[in-house]
């Protein structure tokens, strides 16, 4: 199984928020087994997909504020609450919200809703690896430009050339 | 010889932001503070002193840091802006001036100790690793840091969202 489990990003908000979306389908391989005959999306895969999208999210505020790219990494996940189960045929819209930001790491407060009711919350923390063009593969790099054009069409005329013109003026010193 | 004063002289700002605002508040900022750092590594209160390392003693790691540094930005309604302790820490010295090979400069241990008072000025000593700075945090290290921000921001009474 692939582990990307945001099907569409369709908010980005660098700085403030980001909404995505995930249709799990009845052809997800761990149906069979979560659970044989009672298939339920395992709830760590729905912090996952919070912590993918606050990756996003982290990495376009600092990539916005520093034209650095940077590769985000899962630290923690606290206050996790699986309330009510997601079901194959669902639309999980996950909502993630940046409540705090320092060096090298964010945290981001996450939702997953199915029509319009909470499923899961849980705070999650993800650090960042900066320090310059070295440090950062060329795949993840190629890992943002392939998230960009994963996001919602509209969004990306809006914001895209913004965060280019952003990440063009790195060291210019222009703010 | 001029490099240090002036860079003393940059520091000492910091130092009296912290110390007029716990000149008041520093038994209830501490107190605070102590409650969190019991809280982010799962302690209890009374195992948490004023000066206890937060390392060594109760065994935090860096994860720790960030945790307890969130936790304190949203009780105190207060921002640690990014870089900002760096900044506060290194101030216009350059990197070469203010670490050789990860051993912190004279320049950078007559800083620390200024920024630092409520740690024994002897262990910012000559050959000091910088690395080694975090071993020296305390809950009063942390309860500074909190006077330093709120002292910034003029003190006012804040209102944390949730």
């Amino acid at each position: 199984m692939r582990f990307i489990l945001i099907d569409k990003i369709t908010e980005l908000e660098p700085g403030s928020h980001a909404v995505g979306v995930k249709n799990p389908a009845m052809a997800e391989d761990y149906f069979a087994d979560h659970f044989p005959g009672f298939p339920v999306v395992p709830g760590v895969l729905l912090v996952e997909a919070m912590a993918q999208l606050a990756g996003r999210l982290i990495t376009y505020t600092v990539r916005a504020e520093t034209g650095e790219v940077v590769l985000p990494v899962l630290l923690g996940v606290s206050n996790a609450k699986f309330r009510r189960f997601v079901r194959p045929g669902d639309t999980v819209v996950v909502r993630v919200e940046l409540t705090a930001m320092t060096d090298g790491a964010g945290r981001c407060k996450g939702t997953a809703q199915v029509d319009g009711q909470t499923m899961t919350t849980a705070e999650v923390t993800l650090g960042y690896q900066s320090g310059g063009d070295n440090v950062i593969p060329e795949s993840a790099r190629q890992d943002l430009e392939r998230w960009a054009e994963n996001v919602n069409r509209a969004l990306l005329r809006e914001h895209w050339p913004r965060l280019q013109a952003l990440g063009k003026g790195k060291g210019t010193g222009a703010e | 010889m001029t490099e240090v004063s002036k860079s003393s002289e940059e520091v000492l700002h910091i130092r009296k932001a912290a110390d007029s605002v716990l000149a008041t508040r520093h038994d209830e900022i501490l107190t605070t503070v102590r409650k969190a750092v019991a809280s982010v590594l799962g302690k209890d209160e009374d195992e948490v002193q004023a000066n206890s390392s937060l390392m060594k003693d109760l065994g935090a790691e860096s994860l720790d840091f960030l945790d307890l540094l969130f936790q304190l930005e949203s009780e105190f309604g207060i921002k640690i802006p990014r870089g900002g302790i760096q900044k506060a820490t290194q101030g216009s010295l350059s990197d070469a001036e203010f670490q050789q090979n990860g051993i912190l400069t004279e320049a950078a241990l007559e800083r620390l100790r200024i920024l630092m008072p409520e740690v024994d000025p002897a262990k910012f000593h000559t050959g000091l690793p910088a690395r080694e700075i975090p071993t020296l945090f305390t809950p009063e290290t942390f309860a500074r840091l909190v006077a330093w921000r709120l002292g910034e921001t003029g003190g006012a009474s804040t209102s944390a969202g949730s």
